[in-house]
């Protein structure tokens, strides 16, 4: 349930730092996506946040409260980990109802013999076993219920896996690229499945994943690694329209933002060899050379001679050296990936000639 | 013409290639039928002659009567007995110890190297150097383990020379010897142990004991299986902690098979008599690693399902 407050957090594996300075506010109940590329540090974003590994510095608080020392257990998580982590010698049914065991896991069951007895009368629990049941029909595992994971494919297990997540009633989900190992058909039914569970339970999803498709159509709430530094936080409209630099442009978006270094001009900027594309109040002085950003879908081929292009600039006060110019409109949230409606217009000279109607919006950032 | 030379050269290099596993398992097949048949086979012919230590290849054949002298008589049984005894302690205290060390060590504390190294020690002291060390400790007037005993207000006791302590004495100093090897073993095992399947308990809610019982053991237990098995044949065939503590006693009471085999050749001249004890110590020993094979094989066969 609790919403979610990073304050500066980093974390350093000896000398060397892999989060750095990692500080967002994620409101209650909301799709939180940590993307980026691999090796960025996401996965030790994920387990700071559910007490496997100790933040180095900073701190992390669920509901205001300060989380740092709590272990994982008393963090009320569910975690969905890369590499499945079921338990090899325990069925899928046994892998499943796991937490709900150790939910009611008393010490004093430690004493030799009691907890073996205690185990199956715990499964046979009508609410251990109803659950159960519920959660494997939605993952459509009713079937493979008494093998082991060592006999299941990879997207059965990954199944598995999140099964044994969402079959506890926690207040955080953390899901660690948990659609990786699934095939194209599958992947998008689960992306379907997590989403309405999302829905459904109404708590806060932290969810990992390189893919920004999935970023973009299941994040309400998107932050952008790269090399364990917070590139862009945002909706994925915002990331998705408004990139904050040009590694944000060249990661969201397929394809990708088209980057066309120009030089500004009066009353627009002069893109090498094409002319001068009309934007209205650039935000730096003619003459200087910023890089121009432009989404494919934004480009269309117009008639001969004709140019039908407007833009209008917009100014961040991002510090990344790099100057960008952002193009977007006020298009919806855009869903898989955009239709390429203008693959054979972008060459060199066409896409200028013929933008689409809606604005261009440049920006120095 | 032109293909004849290639082809041929191929067909010596296969019949090459034929040959060389046979000259590999050659070697070993020579070296194990000289100094494992031949004995054991001189050993089962000396089990059916009364042949003696001062005329060895002057014995009778007796047909079964040695093994008929054994089997009547109570000194073997309680000597099988014994060994039984010694073997479970030892293979129980030393799983038990060596499993709790190795598991303590693959915790990240301080000075873990220096543990590590302490704790190996036993395995590999000298036995000889190790049992002086334990007879001066088992010493009635002035050992360790009386004083100890003392201070506790339970006196001093005859660790060695009494018979209801002479078994336990044995078996306490042949774990303490032993259990390095279990811990070692268990060590490289636990090495193994996917980090994120001990996560994977800990966020669904299980503390350390459950996180040991459900992640760690089962992917231990093979490990902890062959152990056994070692540690068992091992236990059997013990010698030279048993003699050099105890020498057998006090009043049989640590006389394992192996040891009454020495005794039996050695001290008594009975060559016979001792093979026909060796013979059935061998038994002993093979029926356990069945017992060990045939129950993997139905865990395996179980596993599969
Ligand atoms: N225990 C560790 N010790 C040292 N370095 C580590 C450790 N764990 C992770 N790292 C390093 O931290 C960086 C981030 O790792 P992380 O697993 O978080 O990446 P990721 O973003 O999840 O990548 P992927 O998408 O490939 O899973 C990597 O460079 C990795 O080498
Ligand atoms: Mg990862």
């Amino acid at each position: 349930m609790p919403a979610l407050t990073f304050s500066s957090v980093s974390k350093s594996f000896g000398s060397s730092e892999v989060i750095s300075d990692f500080t967002a506010e994620i409101p209650d109940r909301e799709f939180l996506v940590l993307l980026g590329p691999s090796g960025c540090g996401k996965s030790t974003m994920l387990r700071m946040i559910a007490g496997l590994i100790d933040i180095s510095s900073g701190d992390l608080l669920f509901d205001g409260r300060r989380v740092n020392e709590l272990e994982p257990r008393e963090r009320n998580i569910a975690f969905v980990f890369q590499s499945y982590a079921l338990y090899p010698h325990l069925t899928v049914r046994a892998n499943i109802a796991f937490p709900l065991l150790m939910d009611r896991f008393r010490w004093w069951q430690h004493i030799p013999g009691i907890w073996s007895i205690e185990r199956r009368r715990a499964m046979r629990l009508p609410e251990v076993a109803r659950k159960v049941a519920e959660i494997a029909e939605i993952m459509e595992l009713t079937p493979l219920l008494d093998r082991r994971p060592k006999t299941l494919s990879g997207g059965q297990r990954q199944r598995v896996a999140l099964a044994r997540a969402l079959v506890r009633d926690p207040s955080i989900y953390l899901l660690d690229e948990p659609l990786s190992n699934l095939d194209a058909k599958l992947r998008s039914q689960m992306r379907i499945e997590i989403s309405t569970m999302y829905q459904k339970v109404g708590k806060t999803f932290v969810y990992v994943t390189h893919d920004q498709v999935e970023a973009m159509t299941m994040g309400t709430r998107i932050v952008l690694l790269d090399g364990g530094i917070i590139q862009q936080q945002g909706t994925p409209t915002e990331i998705y329209e408004r990139p904050a630099n040009a590694f944000v442009a060249r990661f969201i978006g397929s394809p990708a933002m088209n980057l066309i270094p120009v030089e500004v001009a009066h009353g627009g900027v002069r893109i090498p060899d094409a002319g001068i594309l009309p934007v209205s109040d650039a935000p730096v002085a003619a003459g200087q050379s910023v890089t121009l950003g432009v989404r494919a879908e934004k480009i269309a081929l117009a008639a001969s001679g004709e140019t039908d292009s407007t833009g209008t600039s917009r100014s961040s006060s991002a510090s990344a050296p790099r100057r960008s110019w952002g193009s977007g409109s006020g298009m919806r949230r855009p869903r898989r990936s955009v239709p390429a409606r203008c693959a054979t217009s972008t060459t060199r000279a066409s896409p200028v000639r013929s933008t689409s109607p809606s604005a261009i919006r440049a920006r120095s950032a | 013409m032109t293909t004849a030379a290639p082809t041929s050269r191929i067909r010596r290099r296969n019949a090459a290639a034929a040959i060389a596993p046979y000259l590999f398992v050659g070697a070993a097949a020579i070296y194990l039928l000289f100094f494992m048949v031949v004995p054991m086979a001189r050993g089962l012919w000396f089990s059916f002659t009364d042949a003696t230590l001062l005329n060895p290849d002057g014995g009778q054949f007796v047909g079964g009567k040695n093994y008929g002298d054994l089997l009547t008589s109570g000194a073997f049984y309680s000597s099988l007995l014994t060994t039984l005894l010694y073997t479970a302690g030892t293979v129980i205290g030393s799983l038990l110890f060596g499993t709790v060390a190795a598991v303590a060590l693959s915790e990240r504390i301080r000075g873990r190297a220096v543990f590590r190294a302490l704790l190996t020690i036993p395995w590999a002291v000298p036995s000889v150097a190790a049992v002086l060390v334990f007879i001066w400790i088992f010493n009635v007037e002035s050992g360790v383990a009386n004083r100890a005993t003392k201070a506790l207000g339970i006196g001093a006791q005859g660790w060695l020379l009494d018979p209801k302590l002479g078994l336990l004495s044995v078996t306490l100093v042949s774990v303490w010897k032993v259990f390095p090897f279990v811990m070692l073993v268990v060590l490289a095992a636990l090495q193994g142990v996917p980090g994120e399947l001990r996560e994977a308990a800990r966020v669904d809610g299980a503390d350390r004991l459950n996180v040991f019982r459900t992640v760690t053991l089962p992917h231990i237990v093979p490990t902890l299986r062959i152990v056994a098995l070692l540690m068992t044949i091992w236990s059997i065939r013990r010698f030279e902690v048993i003699y050099l503590l105890t020498g057998g006693g006090p009043i049989d009471t640590t006389n394992t098979i192996v040891i009454s085999v020495y005794r039996e050749a050695f001290q008594n001249s009975q060559l016979g008599q001792a093979a026909a004890i060796g013979m059935l110590g061998l038994c002993l020993s093979m029926v356990v690693t069945v017992v060990y094979f045939l129950s993997d094989r139905s865990d395996a066969r179980k596993d599969a399902r």
